[in-house]
């Protein structure tokens, strides 16, 4: 009799033992969400990045509450903080994505939300210029910064994360800005990372 | 009296019986019994009632979750453009209003088109202009005349939502639902979104009518 009550104890200890071991497991290790976290590559203002595939190099932000793309206005509640970036590929064919603003409050606003102007891809030896509007609350904080990203999905990629702010403003606000179309310029031959 | 006494004392002696032979049977449907008796006590089986939305004035903010909605009106008209283009029997009910983004993250477009509903929409048609039981309106964006890609936190849009109906007169008044979403996680891509439409409230909002 007694021998039987030490099995079921022994089974019971067993039990609780797998329970607690698999949420050690799952609440003391690093989650999933860290490990595919962007590896972000901070730059200023007119300072080029090298991401695995491509270079880029954001070299103006400006603000204005009214873009015109293609002839058409386009208002905004808010504003449109219009970035204008070079992209070259020293190997292969590669692209910048997607472009998104996001500040100190968390939040996180993505170009393309309503203009069509989207970036293509660079081949090798050439240098691209876009132009990307991301339209954006009047109260974005000047702790915003934007994020250039190589493709739509961010998981365990590079992304560029550029500061808007210069001397802690952020870019005055101007009456209305054009947004141009990409444009094609032959790049200077860079040597290719690693090779 | 006594008679009826032998028969009471065997069915219990012969529930007994069967309880001793089915210990964990009986230890179960007692349980459920007790769980039975203390949900019927707490009034967990009395019939429910019924679903009554809150009603809400025309043009009061709402927040539904991803957005604060605003309905301001109703029209029906003949025509709404090319993409809505005059036909036999076919009428156009338009309820206009404003959507705010309030999610961190942009909310899809879509989420705007599921955020209101007509329920009492007589004679619904799908875009095919084929009678639907479903009716899903087109919402677009008043200043670009096109749906909206994404909702950003802290913008505002001015929204119709473009419904089609074939019935030839509509009501005086008819209630606009606001449908509100609860941010989860997907069950299968594990991303967090906006999910699961839900009434939230009504607006009962004037018809009002053009002809051309």
């Amino acid at each position: 009799m007694r021998r039987a009550w030490l099995t079921r104890l022994t089974a019971t200890a067993v039990v609780l033992a797998g329970l607690l071991l698999g949420r050690l497991i799952t609440t003391g290790l690093s989650t999933e969400s860290v490990l595919e976290d962007p590896i972000e590559h901070r730059a200023a203002i007119g300072e080029p990045v090298q991401l695995r595939e491509n270079t880029v190099r954001v070299f103006e932000a400006a603000r204005a509450p009214t873009v015109v793309e293609q002839g058409l206005e386009r208002g905004s509640s808010g504003r449109w903080v219009v970035l204008t970036y070079e992209v070259s590929a020293p190997r292969v064919t590669a692209a910048v994505a997607q472009v998104s603003i996001t500040d100190g409050s968390g939040r996180l606003w993505r170009s393309g939300s309503r203009l069509g102007g989207s970036c293509p891809a660079v081949p090798p030896g050439l240098l691209l210029t876009c132009t990307a509007a991301v339209e954006v609350p009047e109260d974005l904080r000047a702790d915003a910064v934007a994020r250039l990203a190589p493709a739509l999905d961010e998981r365990a990629d590079a992304v560029v994360v550029v500061p808007l702010a210069r001397d802690g403003a952020l870019p005055a606000v101007q009456e209305r800005i054009e947004v141009a179309a990409p444009r094609f310029v032959s790049a200077p031959v860079e040597e290719a990372p690693g090779g | 009296m006594g008679g009826d006494g032998a028969p009471a004392r065997g069915a219990r002696a012969r529930v007994r019986a069967w309880a001793a032979r089915h210990r964990l049977v009986a230890a179960a449907g007692a349980v459920v019994a007790v769980l039975t008796g203390v949900t019927a006590a707490l009034g967990g089986l009395a019939p429910a009632e019924p679903d009554t939305l809150p009603e809400r004035a025309v043009g009061s903010p709402l927040g539904t979750g991803p957005f604060t909605l605003r309905v301001d009106g109703l029209t029906v008209v003949p025509e709404l453009g090319p993409a809505y283009p005059a036909s036999p029997g076919v009428r156009y009910v338009v309820v206009s209003g404003a959507v705010t983004g309030r999610s961190a993250s942009p909310v899809p477009g879509s989420d705007v088109a599921e955020a209101v509903a007509l329920p009492e929409l007589p004679d619904p048609l799908d875009a095919a202009l084929e009678p639907t039981d479903a009716a899903r309106p087109d919402a677009l964006l008043l200043e670009d005349g096109v749906a909206p890609a994404q909702v950003g936190a802290g913008l505002t849009y001015e929204v119709v939502w473009v419904y089609r109906t074939g019935a030839a007169d509509l009501a005086a008044s008819m209630p606009v639902q606001v449908r509100s979403h609860t941010e989860r996680e997907d069950n299968i891509t594990r991303e967090v979104g906006w999910f699961d439409p839900t009434p939230l409230a009504t607006v009962r909002v004037p018809v009002e009518r053009r002809d051309g």
